[in-house]
């Protein structure tokens, strides 16, 4: 059972490192990647299932126990996002190696790519706020790669603006991580929810400031998100519905892990909320002046990580419950929304909006996998976008947080105009004449999973929402957390 | 790319190498208890490469690791995994260890860590990467 726990850190590297053995065999390394994606997967859904109904897994590293060595923690929080990010990795990972000219012009992509999804894995399951800051450094690392392989010219600007600010922010993240051990004499986060305690009220509250702002760099939250736009949209499709989907919520989850259990007593709640506010509107009144899908979908990730901080700031059980809700449907339908765009840039060649008309007469698939994907991120009933969103404004209404909820709801009504300017510009008009390339049968596929995954998010709205009100019980109830990781099964 | 040959360097690399090689091998297997490790031992060991590269190009560096870089990466990550596996195979956690010591005649005491194999694969792993960044910082441009 603990050994569980582990796997979804293992496999990827070890299948890594298969990969780069037969660095000379492309269909050996296609193999070895798909095959570590789908038990990835496979693991991750049996620990969804496990964790529920017997409680946390922790499995301590080299038998050491807690504060000594350093736990995977398999909660039902981590584990739900793992098994998210675990689909949203495999579809990604199909469509990549459908498209023409992914995985074959670069050798080292499928190393690359699951050295990203070992470092996405540990983030999600490490007890440990040391090893937590590996774990980012081993997923940016392998980002750093996929986002610069292909640029060239102008953008490798943009690419240089995302390695600079990754470097950056982890750099203060390590800062933030030695000024903790220095206070407190241990990195382990168990250990810390009970130590912070004995730390002076102003030095707490400064160390968890300093931690909401380094995950919030990572998150692209207000005003630190103006790295996102500018770089996302220049790397190849699969690689930013991968970046899209995945890279800043596991920032938010960073932002909700570390808030709930070391800062509960005195998180910047309102401080939060007024972000989270910002960030929404800011980020969909960007995506309103771009012109292209690509650029469009990239600001509204911005503006969506809003309404997960929201959710966080209620402090709350329902309103972390519906964060959570949220950043799993976010993962879903953002990477659904990229492969799309994708696709269009695959047929038609661009997706700016001025240069593309009547996709939806020329590849009526790609509008049929657009649309709901589109709805369900302007949170149109019954899509998995309502859910969420339904989730987070109840609980605004019960924690009495009127204005922010307000601003919520006009976002999304921004949200769904950008939309419509997409469905309007790119898949209204009249058909161009001009060539079209076919769509590989593996890159609709893969499209189509996620979006049926989405519908399925929705179709199961309230057992998750049931299981993302434990999942955030468990990070709020007082001690709980410590008592598993220093019991250990608990 | 070679800017210019040394007969100086070249004679002196003769020695130092094998020398270097030696010690890296001496901290990869004292490393359990004492300061060395797979890390250290590795670096010490590209050292050598680095001063084949110096002194006869890019052609030295091909003689003496005649394997793609990308290649002993790979074994060396998969070696570092293996020795992780050891303490699952043993019924305990991932990366637990056991360890085994002899007395050795002249040696004395040594102790054999089942981590070697964790070791001897992150030492394998550090001349994999030192020798990619030599290859392509040092090498001629595309």
């Amino acid at each position: 059972m603990k050994t569980l726990a582990t796997l979804p850190v293992i496999i990827p590297i070890a299948a890594a490192a298969l990969a780069l053995v037969s660095i000379r065999r492309p269909l050996v390394r296609r193999i070895v990647g798909l095959a570590s994606s789908v038990a990835y997967l496979a693991i991750a859904v049996w620990l969804v299932i496990a964790v529920d109904g017997s409680g946390t897994i922790v499995a301590a590293q080299g038998d050491w126990p807690a504060p000594l060595g350093i736990p995977l923690v398999a909660d039902r929080l981590a584990v739900l996002l793992l098994a998210t990010s675990a689909a949203a990795l495999l579809a990604v990972l199909v469509y990549a190696v459908a498209k023409p000219d992914t995985d074959t012009d670069f050798p080292g992509f499928h190393a690359v790519y699951q050295m990203l999804a070992a470092g996405v894995a540990l983030s999600l399951l490490t007890g440990d706020l040391f090893t937590l800051f590996v774990a980012f450094e081993i997923m940016l690392t392998a980002s750093y790669v996929l986002i610069t392989y292909r640029a060239g010219g102008s953008e490798t600007r943009s690419t240089i603006t995302y390695v600079v600010i990754g470097l950056v922010a982890s750099a203060l993240l390590l800062t933030a991580i030695a000024f903790t051990y220095a206070v407190t004499g241990t990195v382990n986060i168990a250990d810390l929810t009970d130590k912070l305690d004995n730390v002076s009220p102003g030095y707490r509250a400064g160390l968890g400031w300093l931690l909401f702002m380094v995950f919030g760099i990572k998150a692209a939250i207000f005003p630190l998100f103006f790295w996102l736009p500018d770089s996302y949209p220049v790397a190849p499709a699969p690689v930013t519905a991968l970046f899209a989907g995945l890279l800043t919520k596991i920032g938010v989850y960073a932002i909700v892990r570390t808030q709930t259990l070391l800062f509960p007593s005195d998180g910047p709640a309102t401080f939060m909320l007024v972000v989270a506010g910002f960030t929404m509107v800011v980020g969909v009144l960007g995506a309103i002046a771009q012109k292209d899908m690509k650029r469009i979908l990239s600001f509204h990730i911005v503006s969506q990580i809003g309404y997960m901080i929201m959710g966080l700031g209620f402090f709350t059980v329902a309103g972390v419950a519906a964060a959570i809700v949220f950043i799993v449907h976010q993962i879903i339908v953002k990477a659904a929304l990229f492969l799309v765009g994708g696709l269009v840039e695959h047929t038609e060649g661009t997706g700016a909006i001025d240069a593309v008309d009547g996709v939806a007469r020329r590849s009526p698939l790609i509008a049929v996998l657009f649309l709901p994907a589109a709805f369900s991120l302007a949170g149109f009933p019954p899509f998995s976008g309502f859910v969420g969103k339904l989730a987070l404004i109840e609980s605004g209404f019960d924690a009495g947080r009127w204005v922010v909820v307000g601003v919520s709801l006009f976002a999304s009504v921004l949200t769904l105009f950008s939309m419509t300017k997409i469905w309007s510009g790119v898949f209204w008009g009249r058909p161009g004449t001009g060539p079209k390339t076919a769509i590989p049968s593996g890159m609709a596929a893969a499209t189509a999973g996620l979006v049926v995954v989405s519908l399925a998010v929705a179709l199961g709205a309230e057992p998750l929402l049931q299981y993302a009100e434990r999942a955030a019980g468990d990070l709020l109830a007082d001690g709980a957390y410590r008592d598993v990781v220093f019991g250990g099964r608990g | 790319m070679i800017v210019r040959f040394s007969p100086l360097l070249a004679t002196g690399a003769r020695t130092m190498v094998p020398t270097l090689v030696l010690l890296s091998l001496y901290l990869l297997i004292v490393g359990h208890d004492v300061p060395g490790g797979g890390f250290a031992g590795g670096l010490l060991a590209s050292t050598g490469l680095l001063v084949m590269f110096l002194a006869f190009g890019e052609r030295g560096l091909r003689r003496a690791l005649p394997i793609d870089s990308l290649v002993v990466i790979g074994v060396g990550l998969l070696l570092a995994v293996t020795g992780g596996l050891i303490g699952i195979a043993d019924g305990s956690a991932f990366l637990t260890y056991t360890f085994a010591s002899t007395d050795v005649p002249v040696f004395g005491q040594i102790k054999v860590s089942s981590l070697l194999v964790f070791d001897l694969g992150v030492y394998v792993l550090v001349i994999g990467v030192v020798e990619t960044a030599l290859q392509r910082l040092g090498g001629e441009a595309p």
